[in-house]
């Protein structure tokens, strides 16, 4: 049994948040990211980690941050992923890609995702720094020569569809070969600093117009990735949103063919989907001596439970009572909901 | 502030139609979390548990070259006891192609 889960089954993946440390203090970061957070994962727990990670059937490394590439280990980290014959990605603003660092990408990342918020000075404004558009421009030349995969993700609010025209085709002029449209989360920093802002289920559904207007006319040129469901397709799969029963022989089973993604976050904790999901649904912690035993015995325990926290989300999801609109942010409904269960139960 | 959509053209009377439009054309196959690359646009993995099969499938991977640049990795997992085969590809195209 390999469940699809919302990537499809032939990638599980693994997101690896070795630091919160950041050169930037975006408004919308969902890790509350900066300059001053120094939390990071020592080398060592992560590439023990990722050991028992691949045995257990996970075949790609997502990692994002904070800046990634203020991890001094990082390169260590990466050959160590690659050794094991996993697939590397890497989400960074771009604004610190030098020759040096562009080439070791080249020797370990197989897909590089850059920052891209907009028009320049929309980009300035969310990353909260004056000139971080002109210094992630100017690598990009870098990374084209080194012939790195690379492609742009954008956050998308209530506010800035209308910039997503002049994303694409600045993504095609630099050479990317993906742009991706992902909903601004209202998590972390972005709770504060832009509460109100993500864009609601109307908004999502312009977006899809829009998405599938500009992947039609640059069709063949650049992939334009839209990180929202579909309620008609997951009516139709529930297993795409682990709506499900456990199955039978879960405890035997790997975690990759049960759960993906899962997060590695700074802390060590090791949870299911989604950043900062409810530590009632954690996995593991990687720095606890047990790791493996305790990814074992939530195959028994939390898998089923957290497949029921899915399950509710779907039911709601897919009730024509609850919605006007096609489309929503399937993660950000599984972390409020699980966020919910908390609640409930302090009060 | 005005909504992003607001300032593209398209009404929220003409909304439905634009969606029934769209979906013609577009289609969400996955949807990736925040601060994860959409992998799946650039490159593939496929597990193969018949032995046999491994070069068959790494063949017709490679046949894509000319067309197409392929690279191509091999891993085999399960280690000592080999249950499988992961083929990593990476398909891109030729410059200019």
């Amino acid at each position: 049994m390999n469940c699809q889960g919302p990537n499809g089954s032939e990638f599980r993946v693994v997101q690896l948040h070795p630091t919160l440390r950041c050169n930037l203090k975006c408004r919308h970061c969902y890790s509350s990211s900066s300059p001053q957070n120094a939390e990071t994962l020592p080398p060592g727990t992560l590439t023990g980690a990722l050991s028992i990670l691949r045995d257990e059937g996970f075949n790609v490394v997502s990692v994002s941050g904070g800046e990634p590439l203020l991890y001094k280990p990082l390169f260590e980290v990466l050959n160590f992923a690659r050794s094991l014959g996993m697939t590397v990605t890497l989400t960074t603003n771009g604004m610190l890609l030098s020759k040096a660092v562009v080439g070791q990408l080249a020797e370990t990342a197989q897909l590089l995702a850059i920052s891209l918020d907009g028009i320049p000075e929309s980009h300035n404004q969310m990353r909260s720094h004056p000139q971080a558009f002109e210094k992630m421009s100017r690598n990009l030349e870098l990374v084209r020569n080194a012939g790195i995969p690379f492609g742009f993700i954008f956050a998308l609010t209530l506010y800035n569809l209308d910039e997503l025209a002049w994303v694409a085709q600045f993504a095609i002029e630099q050479g990317a070969r993906l742009l991706q449209v992902h909903p601004l989360e209202e998590e972390g920093r972005a709770s504060e600093e832009l509460s109100g802002a993500a864009p609601d289920e109307e908004e999502l559904a312009h977006a899809f117009v829009e998405v599938a207007r500009l992947q039609a006319l640059h069709s063949g040129k650049l992939a334009i990735q839209f990180d929202a469901a579909d309620r008609v397709s997951i009516a139709a799969e529930p297993a795409r949103a682990f709506a499900i029963n456990p199955v039978e022989n879960a405890a035997e089973s790997t975690l990759g063919s049960l759960m993906s993604p899962i997060v590695l976050e700074h802390d060590g904790t090791l949870t299911p989907l989604q950043y900062g999901v409810s530590r009632d649904y954690q996995i593991a912690n990687a720095t606890a001596p047990d790791f493996r035993e305790q990814i074992t015995s939530w195959k028994s325990t939390g898998y089923p439970r957290l497949l029921n926290l899915c399950s509710r989300v779907y039911r709601q999801a897919i009730d024509p009572s609850q919605y006007t609109y096609p489309f929503f942010n399937w993660y950000s409904a599984v972390l409020r909901a699980s966020s919910h269960d908390k609640l409930v139960q302090i009060a | 502030m005005a909504r992003g959509s607001s300032k593209l053209g398209v009404s929220a009377a003409s909304l439905e139609k634009a969606l029934t439009a769209a979906k013609v054309s577009y289609k969400i196959e996955r949807w990736w979390k925040y601060g994860q690359p959409a992998i799946d646009q650039i490159t593939g993995v496929i597990n193969v548990t018949d032995f046999a099969h491994v070069g068959t499938v790494v063949q017709q991977l490679a046949a894509q070259q000319g067309k197409l640049q392929v690279t191509l990795e091999v891993f085999p997992y399960g280690i000592i006891n080999p249950e499988g085969v992961h083929i990593n590809f990476n398909i891109q195209q030729q410059p200019g192609g």
